[in-house]
């Protein structure tokens, strides 16, 4: 699909696999951000606070599945977008996206986003709102 | 808080997430409202300096329940943005592991002339154990 605004209500666009969560994106992402909990960059703490290694910040998940309308930018623009952080993201984690539309006036298109991992475990929960210029 | 929406900044976020596209980082494209313009990715206002609110500190542990952005036009890179946040509510349930707060805050930028460019809504979870940290 080439045009978003083509994009018919209960169609998904192209289910889209992100590579590996690793610990330097984690790293990279709090330096970044300024985000300084050390459950993201620290074992021992994230251990601490019940995890079993250090947790994807829920910003950098977010951040990753924004990724998916970054090309249909001479469309339009993200008006609203939310996330519901469901399960926690550890490295080595394989998240998929799947993208579905599930409303769709002349100029907005609402996406539901769904991330699982590689156990098919929903992680997030996002809505997009899709302004078209 | 007056903040700079940085050039070099928005292409450090636009790595780190994974998303080097032309729309963020092109020196090229315009930065006035068109569909050709040099944007900042829809989440990276989370980088931005919204001041503080007295005797509210984040400690290591606090859950990030829920995220959101509303933008009335997108963010373009260079432009000055003025953000500011306030505390909306908070909470508290019983849940299987003691008491859970919930604590909504609201963060919003305007634009040089006082016109919204974006607001933003973030649900924090606080344990027990956490909020001891808090009050402290």
């Amino acid at each position: 699909m080439n045009s978003l605004a083509d994009c018919q209500i209960g169609e998904c666009l192209s289910v889209i696999q992100l590579p590996p969560v690793t610990r330097e994106q984690l790293v990279q992402y709090a330096n970044v951000s300024g985000d300084n909990n050390l459950i993201h960059t620290s074992d021992v703490e994230a251990r601490k606070a019940g995890f079993p290694g250090i947790v994807q910040q829920g910003m950098l998940t977010m951040g990753k599945v924004s990724t998916l309308f970054t090309r249909y930018a001479a469309e339009g623009f993200v008006h609203h977008y939310s996330t519901r952080f469901i399960n926690s993201v550890h490295v080595g984690d394989e998240l998929t996206m799947e993208t579905t539309l599930i409303n769709k006036t002349d100029t907005m298109l609402v996406f539901e986003v769904m991330t699982l991992n590689q156990n098919n475990v929903l992680v997030t929960k996002s809505e997009v709102h899709f302004k078209l210029y | 808080m007056k903040n700079k929406v940085d050039r070099d900044r928005v292409k450090q976020f636009a790595e780190a997430i994974g998303d080097i596209s032309e729309v963020y980082v092109d020196q090229n494209r315009l930065t006035t409202l068109t569909p050709n313009q040099t944007i900042a990715p829809p989440t990276f206002p989370i980088v931005l300096n919204y001041g503080e609110v007295e005797g509210l500190i984040f400690p290591n542990g606090i859950i990030h329940g829920e995220q959101s952005f509303t933008y009335h036009r997108p963010l373009l890179v260079g432009e000055d943005v003025y953000c500011s946040f306030k505390v909306d509510s908070y909470t508290e349930k019983r849940g299987s592991t003691g008491r859970l707060g919930f604590l909504v805050l609201s963060d919003q930028g305007l634009d040089t002339n006082g016109h919204i460019i974006f607001s933003s809504k973030r649900l924090n979870i606080i344990t027990e154990a956490v909020k001891k940290e808090m009050i402290r």
